[in-house]
């Protein structure tokens, strides 16, 4: 709808002293001041926002540097590559690799399990309860009782590549998230990337059957923590020749 | 005419140096208000038609004015133009939000003159009846264009520099709206 437009003919005149008596420059000054006050007030407000989010973020990216725990794998990647031959049984780096030979019909497979290839604890619980209020809150995360190098060879070892699968050759990365609870017991298994069934009750056996941990602790209290380990089924042809040496 | 241009120079520094000031002590404001007060009310009182509304509106764009003076910038643009500029948009505002009636105040000359630039074939009075309406059909820049330049009668310069365009479309744009007036008014 249209604005109506009502014509002023002639055109309205108003004198000096009346304008005059509408003019209030201290109003005026009055109101710039509340303005540029409450400007400020807004201004002071942003900037202690904006303190107090930067310091929440540095608090946080000073926990998460504590509480990151020393990367297990790649210091085994490390030794690894630094070994030309990696020997079986050796030394727990070497053994995360093992290979067993598998007749499938006419072809001869071997398959290579390398299991845990790394050991992200992709979240981690914290304690709803506890709230740290000082810097010395400490957290620990999870970790096996004999080493991750030990919960390697057990993977290496234990993993055994589901027969349904050999033929149809499938391989990946299945990725298993679980609890750690209290007592260093998993618990609320579950296959977050799976390669199917099969590999599914495989995994899930292998982590229930792993050896103990000890629980993440929080200024020295155990606490649920979840780990997520990656589960790598790789099937590798071989040439016999280099089997038999 | 030296003589003016020289007094027309150091009153622009003067103002410069005003709007400086005032922004370190806001009381040194109170010139530039006391100058241009009358200019402001009238200009808002000839489209509101209220005094009352047109005190607030007044006060309500000095006081825009007087904080937002570290946004001027002097590259040319007179105070004055500025200052109506902040009017027209408070003005906008006013009846965007209060679906008010707008009011057009018309003098004598301008009338004439407006008369003489659609038709000088038809009566004087029936322009006057039917241009409310004619009013009404056109967008809000238009009549803000057609009512700087005819109804208030000020050279194109001014009118460019309250509407922030360029002298020539302002010329362009003014002509072309008459224009459009005029089919309007001859339309039976």
């Amino acid at each position: 709808m249209k604005q109506k437009i009502i014509i002023m003919k002639p055109k309205p005149e108003l004198s000096d002293q009346e304008i005059r008596s509408y003019m209030d420059f201290e109003g005026l000054l009055a109101k710039q001041k509340q303005a540029s006050s409450s400007k400020n007030v807004m201004k002071w407000r942003v900037v202690l926002l904006a303190g107090i989010v930067a310091g929440v973020f540095v608090w946080l990216s000073f926990r998460k540097d504590m509480d990151a725990p020393p990367n297990p794998e790649v210091q085994l990647q490390k030794e690894v590559q630094s070994l030309p031959e990696p020997e079986v049984g050796n030394s727990p780096v070497t053994v995360r690799q093992d290979t067993l030979s598998v007749e499938t019909g006419h072809k001869q497979h071997t398959v290579v399990l390398r299991a845990g290839q790394k050991s992200n604890a992709l979240a981690k619980e914290k304690p709803a309860t506890e709230n740290p209020t000082h810097e010395e809150a400490l957290y620990v995360q999870a970790e096996p009782v004999m080493g991750y190098a030990d919960l390697y060879q057990y993977f290496s070892v234990a993993l055994v590549y589901p027969q349904a699968a050999i033929q149809d050759s499938v391989q990946g990365v299945a990725t298993v998230v679980f609890v750690i609870n209290k007592d260093g017991k998993p618990e609320d298994i579950k296959v977050t990337q799976s390669l199917g069934p099969a590999f599914d009750t495989e995994a899930i056996r292998l982590i229930q059957q792993m050896p103990a941990w000890k629980p993440a602790t929080y200024n020295g209290k155990p606490v649920k923590s979840k780990i997520a380990l990656p589960l790598t089924f790789q099937l590798k042809k071989i040439e016999v020749s280099h089997e038999q040496k | 005419m030296i003589r003016e241009q020289r007094q027309q120079h150091e009153q622009v520094e003067n103002e410069e140096a005003l709007i400086r000031n005032s922004q370190a002590d806001p009381e040194a404001f109170r010139l530039l208000y006391e100058k241009y007060f009358k200019r402001i009310f009238l200009f808002v009182y000839h489209r509101i038609g209220d005094k009352g509304l047109t005190a607030d509106i007044t006060s309500q764009v000095f006081l825009k004015a007087l904080t937002n003076l570290g946004k001027f910038q002097f590259r040319g643009l007179p105070f004055s133009a500025w200052l109506f500029r902040i009017a027209l948009n408070e003005c906008h505002d006013f009846f965007r939000k209060t679906k008010r009636e707008r009011f057009v105040a018309l003098g004598d000359d301008a009338a004439e003159n407006l008369h003489t630039e659609l038709t000088a074939e038809t009566a004087l009075d029936d322009l006057l009846v039917k241009l409310p309406k004619i009013l009404e059909r056109l967008s809000e820049s238009d009549l803000q264009l057609i009512e700087l330049r005819f109804f208030e009668q000020r050279p194109f310069q001014e009118v460019a520099d309250i509407l922030g365009i360029s002298e020539t479309y302002a010329k362009v744009k003014t002509y072309r709206i008459l224009e459009k007036m005029r089919k309007l008014f001859l339309k039976p």
